[in-house]
């Protein structure tokens, strides 16, 4: 049973992006679940509407919309406000992993990392600081990892789009602080999702060992990081802002 | 206030109920955020055992608890020894555990070159080596259970310098190092251990602090906090998270709860 009330979020407006899949359906799942009125935003539509369909409560909406850029991302979350009403909160987890060495990275790799992953997230921030996007005392938490903090080989694309955003994120708070919005990331690690999966079916025996050695809690479940977000974007955090929250069963402490 | 609207009306954050049938073991129950974190424990179901120095001041708390059980358990962290000795009696008593909140700790603001071995003590017992000696005795699963939760107090004094903090700060660092290492010895029971990062909170110990402070020192201090200072009930919701089953895969993390203080 979920620690949290089941309307904490009652009468809230919340965006979600990447919520057709993995670690930001779930959030959507759970946000709707304490009340809160999701609209949800991924590339493609088939699979945000069977998301919305699933969604306990009224009102979801859809948007398919392209975070690869600051601007194209920007106008695409203001026009979602305009259109449905101001957030309360944003759960911002689009972007993908690249698994590239260093002496192979070329600029269409960058871009695709850093497109949704740090551009979308500087966009959605841009749209938020603006009049009648975000409601004043709301609260945005983007999604990060654990990578930020900690090497891996063929990991730099990855690791440094996720200090990108723990970066965005302190800057943000502070800019952002007087209209009592915060802004938080989540530096998760390894989270049991269909992409997860994907990965450590892709691997040896022994990068699977040295992989689940790393986590000392084991891996995480997408309702672990569902009740950060829940926690960021309730009114139990009015006092913490520019925080990248550790998730991750003490990854990073290894 | 801008013409934007603010957010919908102020919802109870936690069930009511989410710790039901657990019980919870803090220091520093006498005043302050201990006893702020205590009282908001009860109003969810929990059943506390309260230490602090004061057996009288620690009745007080008592008598503002919700629900029935509670206890105290009275006594000084002056030692890891004693403390392990302290926290083990009273598991026996009272426990075991299922959350512990080490939020015994002294502030003190002092030049370095007045620092003597006496005030490190004064500022080291219950915050470092009282720590040491609760997570001593939370490695026995007699006195925090199997999956249990202990949070220590730490403070943006760790992460950041301020003149005449240097008892303060060096305190306040090492409860980041033990926090991360209990996290790691712990780990198989599932047992989790984090360190709240607090800034100014407006206790009773932070206005006693302003009685001789230099107000214009204050308010710059309060210029530094881009959300103001924090009130105990701040403190009380991260408590409640931290302890409690939301937070069930955060573990060996330090966690700020300072109102944007050390975003900048």
């Amino acid at each position: 049973m979920s620690a949290f009330a089941e309307d904490c979020l009652r009468g809230r407006h919340i965006l979600v992006t990447g919520a057709s899949s993995g670690i930001g359906k779930a959030a959507a799942e759970q946000v709707a679940a304490h009340g809160a009125r999701v609209a949800l935003v991924a590339r493609n539509s088939e699979r945000l509407e069977a998301v919305r369909t699933s969604l306990p409560g009224e009102d979801h909406t859809i948007h398919q919309v392209d975070l690869e850029g600051v601007d194209t991302a920007a106008v695409a979350v203001a026009g979602i406000a305009k259109a449905n009403g101001a957030f309360d909160g944003i759960f911002y987890s689009a972007g993908a992993t690249l698994v590239l060495p260093v002496r192979l990275l070329k600029d269409k790799h960058l871009d695709e990392t850093f497109g949704a992953g740090v551009y979308g997230a500087f966009g959605t921030l841009k749209a938020a600081a603006k009049k009648g996007v975000m409601n004043d005392g709301g609260s945005i938490a983007v999604m990060s990892s654990v990578a930020a903090l900690r090497g891996r080989p063929a990991l730099s694309a990855y690791c440094a789009a996720k200090s990108a955003v723990d970066s965005l994120v302190r800057c943000a708070a502070l800019e952002f602080a007087p209209r009592r919005i915060r802004v938080n990331s989540i530096r998760a690690a390894a989270v049991e999702t269909p992409l997860h999966h994907d990965y450590m079916a892709s691997i040896g025996p022994e990068a699977t060992k040295d992989y689940t050695d790393r986590h000392p809690l084991g891996f995480g479940q997408p309702e672990d990081v569902g009740n950060a977000v829940l926690y960021l974007l309730s009114d139990a955090s009015p006092w913490i802002s520019g925080v990248n929250l550790l998730v991750d069963g003490a990854a990073a402490v290894k | 206030m801008t013409s934007q609207e603010t957010v919908s009306p102020v919802h109870p954050v936690f069930r009511d109920d989410c710790f039901a049938g657990r019980t919870v073991f803090v220091t520093g129950a006498s005043s302050g955020i201990g006893r702020s974190a205590a009282e908001a424990l009860s109003r969810h179901g929990a059943r506390l055992v309260l230490n602090g120095r004061s057996e009288e001041r620690l009745r007080e708390t008592l008598g503002r608890l919700s629900g029935e059980g509670h206890t105290v358990v009275p006594g000084e962290l002056t030692d890891a020894d004693a403390t392990a000795e302290l926290v083990k009696t009273a598991a026996r008593d009272h426990g075991p555990f299922h959350g512990i909140f080490h939020a015994a700790g002294n502030f003190a603001v002092r030049a370095i070159k007045v620092t003597r071995q006496s005030h490190l003590h004064q500022t080291f017992d219950a915050s470092v080596f009282g720590a040491y000696g609760v997570g001593r005795a939370a490695a026995s699963p007699k006195v925090l259970a199997d999956g249990g939760s202990l949070l220590l107090m730490s403070s943006v004094a760790a992460l950041r310098g301020n003149a005449a903090l240097a008892a303060y700060s060096g305190a306040k660092a090492a409860v980041l190092g033990l926090t991360r290492v209990l996290a790691l010895e712990l780990a198989g029971r599932r047992v989790r251990v984090n360190a709240v990062v607090a800034s100014t909170i407006t206790t009773e110990m932070h206005w006693k602090t302003l009685e001789n402070a230099d107000m214009t020192h204050v308010d710059a201090n309060e210029a530094r906090h881009p959300l103001g200072f924090g009130a105990p009930a701040q403190m009380d919701d991260a408590v409640m998270f931290l302890l409690g089953d939301a937070s069930s895969w955060i573990t060996g993390a330090e966690i700020p709860v300072d109102g944007g203080y050390s975003a900048g």
